[in-house]
Parts: structure tokens; sequence; C-alpha cells
């Protein structure tokens, strides 16, 4: 067959939509199989695009469209000459690229003439000069900003919170050193090799960067939850009148508000050269994401917002819908930042009795780690008795907390763990 | 019984009232409680009555001007108790009208004086009690008594004494030269007055742009103002006729100055005490100031504290602005901010030439080691400066070397506080120095020297 066509490819499950930010080919030029033709960019990562095949390559999409996966966006041809027929473009590659993108912004104008499409790409971007220019100097692509400023308009602040956050940001492109590593004779078997690209370079990037610019450190210890199970039981006996079978995370939260209420210093975050201590308790949630494949699942932290001001059903009922948001790919940026104090859980799919240390989700400067709890004899009450203990883990950043406040929340939150009528304090 | 309200505002002055104004807006019952005069220290005794002084001031210096063109002026009459009385009638005119405006928004006028009582209550002198969902404490300061300089308002005068003063005296020693010191100064030596200006910072207008005071400094010398830097005041003593300043220099130098009387203007201390901050538990630094998060918001969730009694900058706008913040937040509204930042918040100082500023300031950036982009142009290459005779001043804006973002800019010179906020704009809304560079400026202004001073950051201005 002499020409195949190209589409916008599905690279996640949640993903319906992608734009072309960047075509890494110019129109007409002779493609081998594995290059990189294009980075792409969905809602959460921008990935790059490598060829299925050897070909001379046809740009369709111009750059900066949003369009459902499964369009066609280019066209393989085997040889010069039927891309020449079917294109009737002149030998001049450069030019046939201009074209496509004078098209693009007409298509732009053209859209901003009639209040803009839908899509982001089309619509006009209001920002202020400061942060076009900064958006310009970090290669940032400024219609994927949402703006805080009067009237949405994108200032400062959000352009850096937007490359701070690296997802949006097309420059994170890391230029993909494919050696002819695989020709060399290599030994061992492969299963996969898994590039560091698009939300697996955040996830590394953001890990890295939290071990590298902080002191952080963990504290392990114990809870006794037996009390909290019972009174959890009682909830879970009431589910059709609450509406939702509320969990064990939710009481987590709700005594992690209760500490916080204590040892105020706990809810902070590293702001530049200050420290900000919130009233507001915005609990970020780990929350693992299943991927297309064996090897590509991945990690976000959700954000439940004002979390001090809630019951444990209503955190309950926020907390699921914020990770089904996340994990459905629906989530808002409200969903995904802001977080003051992390919530990291692995009960239920660790070993029962599993310590965990899990590294602190910058800028916060505490994150509290969970566990699958398990039954074992314990001194209670002077007697030897079987008790569900829960493992639980402090990780603190020394920059922002002694260790004084360090455990005098660990012994807040133990507290109310182990008391959970505190929690109505 | 007692009345309830959404809102109690302690103190009206320029913090108070804006707040009780806009809550009243919002929709909520306000009451606001005022011991002495609506309007405070701003109105009664500070910015409103000063600006109405150096206004007559200048009126009564330039006419000077008229003797070039052959017209002989006699300033012997000079009526000075006549001046003090217009000022106090400008005084009477605003106070009326900010009556006006909080009946129109029927705000409730509570006379006497408050403490709080409660987290939500409040009790007046007349034992009187008020409940409050919200508490707004917004006292604001008062002049600070420094040990062996304390007012008598007679010789030893705080600048609400000298707004009272009916007679000029014959020499006047000010000490500090803050922005109150340096008006006074204006003001005084205007009208005919000796004055000496001592100040104990290297140079005059401490918080303000080096150079900018250079040739404030400059000017008040050749206006016949004996200005010296780098001296304390040790000691004074009081006789019938006159007051005996004690000075020390940086060098150890001592000097006395004797003067008919002597204006103490240190600073100013916050209105916290006998607010019953301490009994209901409102935490206050050690300096005094009551301690705000977010929304002006004390570690009482039902009382917030506004202006002077905060440690944030203690000028007029900045009180109105965080009462509108801090309000906007108790009536369920979203603030666009938090808090006021400090960076955008305009100096001002009244005198000629006058001085205006706000953020990043010259020797901060050295010493901060800020790398920045700085363009000076002066006024006299703007023609309008000339052609009014006023050609003495600079306008300077510094910026951020990678993103030109306007870090800070000074201006000094006749208009500076009008002016400064064409930049205070540009800086708030993240334009930068090209967007006024670019801008058509109407000919012939002392604006111009903004666009041209831009032009400066990244070319070159071209009347410079």
């Amino acid at each position: 067959m002499a020409k195949t066509d190209y589409v916008m490819p599905k690279l996640a499950m949640a993903m319906s939509e992608g734009t072309v930010n960047e075509w890494l080919v110019k129109d007409g030029e002779k493609v081998v199989k594995g290059q990189e033709l294009a980075s792409v960019e969905t809602e959460k990562v921008v990935y790059d695009l490598e060829s299925p095949q050897e070909g001379y390559f046809h740009i369709i999409m111009a750059e900066g469209e949003t369009i459902n996966v499964d369009t066609i966006i280019g066209e393989f041809f085997d040889t010069k000459e039927e891309l020449k027929k079917a294109t009737g473009a002149t030998s001049n590659a450069c030019a046939a690229v201009e074209a496509v993108i004078s098209i693009a912004q007409e298509n732009a104008q053209a859209s901003t003439n009639t209040q803009g499409e839908n899509s982001p790409a089309n619509s006009r971007v209001i920002a202020s000069p400061l942060a076009k220019k900064i958006a310009k100097d970090n290669h940032l692509n400024l219609s994927l900003v949402t703006g805080s400023g009067p009237k949405g308009r994108i200032v400062k602040k959000d352009v850096l919170a937007a490359i701070e956050n690296t997802i949006t940001t097309t420059a994170q492109i890391a230029p993909l050193i494919a050696p002819q590593a695989s020709k060399i004779a290599s030994e061992q078997s492969e299963r996969a090799r898994i590039p560091f690209k698009g939300m697996r370079k955040t996830i590394a990037d953001r890990m890295k960067q939290s071990l590298q610019t902080t002191a952080q450190l963990s504290s392990l210890w114990d809870s006794d939850i037996s009390a909290l199970k019972a009174v959890r039981a009682n909830f879970v006996a009431r589910e059709a009148q609450f509406e939702t079978k509320v969990s064990m995370n939710a009481f987590i939260i709700k005594a992690m508000c209760y500490a916080i209420k204590q040892v105020p210093i706990a809810n902070a975050c590293v702001k530049g050269n200050e420290i900000v201590v919130y009233n507001t308790v915005n609990m970020g949630i780990a929350i693992s994401l299943e991927g297309n494949s064996e090897f590509d699942g991945s990690l976000m932290v959700g954000v439940l917002r004002n979390a001090e001001s809630m019951g444990v059903v209503e955190i309950d009922i926020a907390m699921k819908a914020l990770v089904s948001r996340v994990r459905n790919g629906n989530a808002t940026a409200e969903d995904m930042t802001g977080s003051t104090i992390t919530l990291s859980s692995t009960a239920g799919i660790a070993p029962a009795g599993t310590k965990t240390t899990p590294v602190l989700n910058t800028p916060n400067a505490v994150l509290i780690g969970t566990s699958t709890a398990l039954d074992k004899p314990v001194v209670h009450q002077g007697e030897i008795a079987v008790r569900t203990m829960m493992p639980v883990s402090l990780t603190f950043d020394h920059c922002v907390l002694d260790g004084e406040p360090a455990a005098r929340f660990m012994k807040a939150l133990n507290d109310a763990l182990e008391n959970p009528e505190l929690m109505l304090a | 019984m007692t009345v309830q309200f959404d809102l109690i505002i302690i103190g009206a002055g320029p913090g108070g009232y804006c707040a009780a104004i806009r809550a009243a807006q919002l929709g909520q019952s306000v009451a606001i409680v005022e011991k002495e005069s609506l309007g405070g220290v701003c109105l009664n005794w500070g910015c409103i009555p000063s600006k109405n002084l150096i206004h007559q001031a200048e009126v009564f210096h330039s006419m000077l001007e008229m003797e070039s063109v052959g017209v002989s002026v006699d300033r012997s009459k000079l009526n000075y108790s006549q001046v003090q009385a217009n000022s106090r009638k400008v005084v009477k005119t605003l106070t009326g009208g900010v009556a006006g405006l909080l009946k129109r928004n029927k705000v409730t006028v509570l006379t006497g004086t408050a403490k709080v009582t409660a987290k939500n209550q409040i009790t007046l002198d007349n034992g009187k009690v008020y409940q409050g969902k919200n508490i707004m404490l917004a006292t604001g300061s008062r002049p600070m008594v420094v040990p062996g300089f304390e007012f008598d308002e007679q010789q030893v005068l705080s600048s609400s004494g000298i707004l009272a003063m009916t007679k000029l005296p014959k020499s006047l020693v000010i000490l500090g030269a803050g922005a109150i010191g340096c008006e006074f100064a204006y003001v005084m030596n205007s009208f005919g007055v000796e004055v000496t200006l001592i100040e104990l910072a290297d140079h005059i207008l401490p918080t303000e742009d080096f150079e900018t005071c250079a040739i404030l400094a400059k000017s008040f010398k050749s206006d016949g103002i004996d200005v010296r830097t780098n001296t304390r005041a040790t000691a004074i003593k009081k006789s019938a006729q006159s007051v005996v300043v004690k000075l020390i220099n940086s060098q150890g130098k001592e000097e006395t100055i004797v003067s008919e009387k002597v204006l103490v203007v240190f600073g100013r201390v916050s209105n916290t005490e006998n607010l019953g901050l301490k009994d209901v538990g409102v935490s206050l630094d050690n300096r005094g100031f009551v301690n705000v998060g977010d929304y002006c918001q004390t570690n009482i969730p039902s009382i917030y504290a506004i202006g002077d009694i905060t440690s944030s900058p203690a000028l007029a706008h900045v009180a109105s602005k965080e009462g509108e913040i801090s309000v906007e937040f108790i009536a369920g509204h979203k603030p666009s901010i938090v808090k006021v930042s400090s960076e955008l918040v305009p100096s001002a100082i009244y005198c000629e030439p006058q001085v205006a500023g706000f953020g990043l300031r010259e020797d901060q950036a050295k010493k901060e080691n800020i790398q920045v982009k700085k363009s000076v142009f002066n006024y006299a290459g703007a023609g309008k400066t000339i052609a009014v005779g006023k050609p003495t001043g600079l306008v300077k804006i510094l910026c951020d070397v990678k993103t030109d973002e306007i870090l800070g800019a000074h201006i000094i010179g006749h208009n500076a506080t009008e002016i400064i906020h064409e930049l205070l704009l540009a800086k708030h809304s993240e334009l930068l120095p090209e967007d006024i560079a670019e801008m058509i400026h109407a000919h012939p202004t002392i604006s111009e020297a903004v666009m041209e001073a831009a032009c400066g950051i990244n070319g070159k201005p071209i009347h410079g």
C-alpha cells in the first residue's frame, strides 16, 4: 500500500482528545520507524509520538489544534513521488510547513472573531504582558494555563505554577537519546523499556526534587484502631442513610484535621523564602492510576479542599468523587493543586503491618503514611489482648518543623485514632 | 438587653469607616465605634489638615514668583491663625462627608470608648453591651512618646500639636526626618519659620530611595532649611521662652540649638492597650502589634484587625484596603487578594518637590544582591517641567534583569504623588516598561518623564 493514515493515538484510558504541540519532523520528511514525530499533549501530560513505520510523512494537523483521538493527523507514503502526487506539494518542504502554519493562524484568527470555539488552543489568550514574556521565555503554551487574575486573566503566578508543575510545558520533551544500545549485544533478556517521558518523567522529577530539596525524615508507630473500627462499623451499618460506605481513610483525614488543630505547623508549605502555615486543610491524597499496559501505571495527588470544615461522611463522599475524577481524567485544576498536607495509604494492598516511609509531596511539609492494619497481641489496660494495630508513619521536612512539634503532631494524631470520640472536638 | 450586629468595627479612621461602608454595601448590619471624631487621625489630625497647610504654604511661597514680572507682593500680613482655621474648615467638611456616607449606608455610629469583652461582644464606657458576629479592630496609632521628649503641646509638639498651633514660632527644631518631619519642615520654612531638621539615619526619609532623598535634601538646604543627618538628639531643656536641644553627631561631636519650639516625630505606636485584647486572648507580637493571618483575621476567628495596629505599613491607604479585604471575606465573598502586599503599596510625601515610590529600592537591591535593570530620567528632560518652572526631579524605574518585571519605581519632583500611579498600575497589572514606553503620552506633560524612563529600560529615551 502506498499510503497509510496516521491518527491521533489513544495514549491513556481516559484520553479523549489530544493537541499536537509541536511537529518534530518537517512536512514531507523521510522518517524512520521509532523516530519522534510529534509532541502531543493530553489533559494530563505531554507525550512524544514515535513513528510506527518508515516512510515520507505528510503533516495534516496544524500545531496547536486539539482533536479527538482516532482523527487523522498525518499520512505516510512509501515513495517521494507518491507524496508529491498526493499532496501536490513542491519539493520545498519548508514552504509546505509554512502553509500549514499560516492555515492554522488563519483558523485561530477566524475563531477569535467568532468569540472562539470550545478548544482552548483556538480561543484568544488573555494574559498580562509579564505572564506572556515569562511563558515565552520558558516555551510554555499559554492556552493551556488557567488564569486567576481579573476576568480570568493569566498572570505571573499562574505561569510560574504551570512551569513548576511542568505537566503543561512543551519544554519537557526530553531529548530521547535512543542509542543503538539494543544493537550492542545485550546479555539479558529484556521485557520492556520504558522511557522517562510524560507522566513517568514528571513523577521521577518530582520525587527526586522532593528528596534533594528538603530535609525529610520519617517516624513510625502503630495506632490501636480497635475502637475506631467499632465506630466505623456504626457508620457502615448506616450506609443506606449516608449514601456511602464511610471508609477508614475518611476517619484518618478527620483525625489529621484534629491533630493539625493542635499543631498548626504541620499544615504548612514552603513557598520561596517563606514557610506558609494555613488555616484551611487542603488534604493531598495519593491516588494510583492504572495504565494501558503492565508498566505505565502512575501516581497523582488529588486535593480534597477545606477538609477541616467537613464531617466524616462529607469527607468520604468528596474524597470518593475526587478519586474517581482523577482516575477518569476529569480532574480540574482545583482537584490537582494547592495541597497543604498529604495522606498516602497502602492499606489493603500492602501486607498487614507494613511500615512505609513515603516521599514528601513538596511543597507540603508533612505526609502521613498508613498501611494495612494487623491484629496482634498487645498490652491493653494491663492485659495482653488482641488489638487491631494500624501502622502509621509521619514524614516531615525538618527545614519547616523540628522534632518536638512533629512528635506532638504524632501524639495528637495517635490520640484521635485511638480515641475516636476526640474527632468530635 | 444587648443589640446584635453582623459586624462591629472599633475605630472610624480610614480603615474602619471604609470597612463599615463596604460591609454595609455587602448586606451586613454594621456598627462603628468612635471615641473622638469620624475619620480618625488621618482626617482630623494627619493627612488631610496637613495637606491643606502644605497647599497654603505652596501658594504663599509661589507668590514670590510674581516679583520677577514686576508685581511686588506684601507677605508681611500673613495671619497664621487664619491659615490654621482654614485647615480646620477642610477637616469639618470631610468629617461631615464621612458622617453622611455612613448614614446613607445605614451604619450605626456609636460614640464612646469600646472594650472587647468576649469573642463576639464589646462593651462601651457607658456600660452598654453590643454583640457582633464579627468584631474588627481598627484603633490606629498615636505619636510615639520617648522619655525625655514628652509632649507638652506648647513647646514640645507632636504632629497633632503642630496642627493645632495657631501662631507661628520664630524657630522650630524637628526631630525625625520621616514623612511627617519633612512635610512640616517644608510648611514651616515656607511660612518663614527658621527650621532645623534632625535625622539619626544617614539620609532624610530613611525608607525612601537614596537618590530621590539627596535631591530633596539639596532642595531643602537651598530653601534655607538646616538639614542635619547622622545626628541624634540626646536631651531637651525647656525654659520660659525657648527649648534647648542637645545634639550629638555620628562622629561624637556635641552641639546645642536653641529654638522656640520643638516638633518630635520619632514614629507612631499602635493603640492596642485598654481594648481588652489580653482578656479575650487576641495574640500580639512583641512590638505590640496584633498578629493577623490572611484576611486580617486574628487568632480568634471572629476578631479581625486592620491598619496601624498590625505590622503592615502604617498608611491610611493600607488600612482602607485591609478593611475591604477583610469585610469581603467576612461577608462570604472571595477577595482577589488575601493580604496587602507591601511591594504594591505606594508611599507619598507631600513637600515640594514631592516624593513618591513603591517596591524595591536600589540600596535594598544591592544589599539583597538582586540584579536589576535601572533607568533614570530627569524631570528637566520633559518640556512641561521647564515651562512650569519645576525642573527639579527624576523618575527611576528598577526592573528584573530577565523578565523586565517592574520591581520598584521612585519619583521626586512636582506632582510625583499623582504621577507614580501610572507605574504602580503597570506593576499591579504586570505591564512591562515597553507597554508604558509604547503608549502615547500627551505633550507636554510631566508624565512624559515616566514614558521616557520606561524607554530607558531596554533602549534610549529621546530626550535623555
